[in-house]
């Protein structure tokens, strides 16, 4: 499991990296010393000694779990709690709006190049909140 | 400790070119800081629901000698056509990110 997390850490900061977000890579940075000095500072606090660190940190790194799959959840109960179906004639309409043929061709587009992540959406909208 | 169970495989999902163009000329002309956010958080729960359970929208109709189907998928304020690939698990946004004004269809 912890191996996935790594590997999605990894991959957001490299991401981040790509869109010049240092500024936010330091921020991150800060945050887990910060976490980390917390942690430290308790089991100073309970007078255990450093061999207790491993059990701490499992038992710290399940509780955060638990904590981000609520997040999940709550994400889950968001996107759900916006979805909206179509009546019946929207979806006609929608039906006939595009033909095979452009959808196919912008498809194969996005075969042969790649597309756009989320993340170049999401970076779009960000650069255009900074502008204001 | 117990093994906690492995999670579903979720979607690929991938924006054509022109959805980014028409959304950079969409949000050019938004002077709204609050809208931006909104639609920033709706960007983001729609990536998350085509990432997970695609079959969220309505099927349009499967594509001629294809095994890939169109559908149509409404988070408010954001309506999209996509095509999804059952067979390789991925999901590609075709067509301009439409960003409805106020929710007519519920």
């Amino acid at each position: 499991m912890e191996w996935q997390w790594i590997e999605r850490s990894v991959e957001m900061m490299e991401s981040m990296e790509r869109h010049g977000e240092a500024d936010r890579i330091c921020e991150i940075d800060y945050e887990i010393q910060r976490l980390a000095t917390v942690v430290a500072d308790g089991i100073a606090n309970l007078a255990v000694g450093p061999s207790v660190l491993p059990i701490v940190m499992a038992k710290v790194s399940m509780l955060a779990q638990q904590q981000v799959e609520t997040g999940i959840e709550s994400r889950d109960e968001l996107s759900e709690s916006r979805i909206t179906k179509l009546t019946p004639e929207q979806l006609e309409a929608a039906r006939h709006e595009f033909t095979d043929e452009e959808y196919l061709a912008e498809y194969r587009d996005v075969q042969q190049n790649g597309g756009v992540g989320v993340d170049e959406l999401l970076l779009a909208i960000e650069k255009a909140k900074q502008q204001l | 400790m117990t093994d906690v169970p492995s999670s579903p495989v979720p979607y690929r999902v991938h924006y054509s070119q022109r959805v980014l163009d028409d959304l950079n000329l969409q949000i050019a002309s938004t002077k709204d800081r609050i809208k931006l956010t909104e639609l920033e958080l709706a960007v983001g729960l729609l990536d998350y629901r085509l990432r997970i359970y695609p079959q969220f929208g309505q099927p349009l109709r499967d594509l001629n000698e294809t095994p890939l189907q169109v559908w149509i998928g409404c988070i408010r304020p954001l309506v999209v056509h996509y095509i999804l690939d059952e067979e390789r698990k991925s999901v590609t946004v075709v067509r301009r990110i439409q960003v409805l004004q106020e929710t007519k269809a519920r």
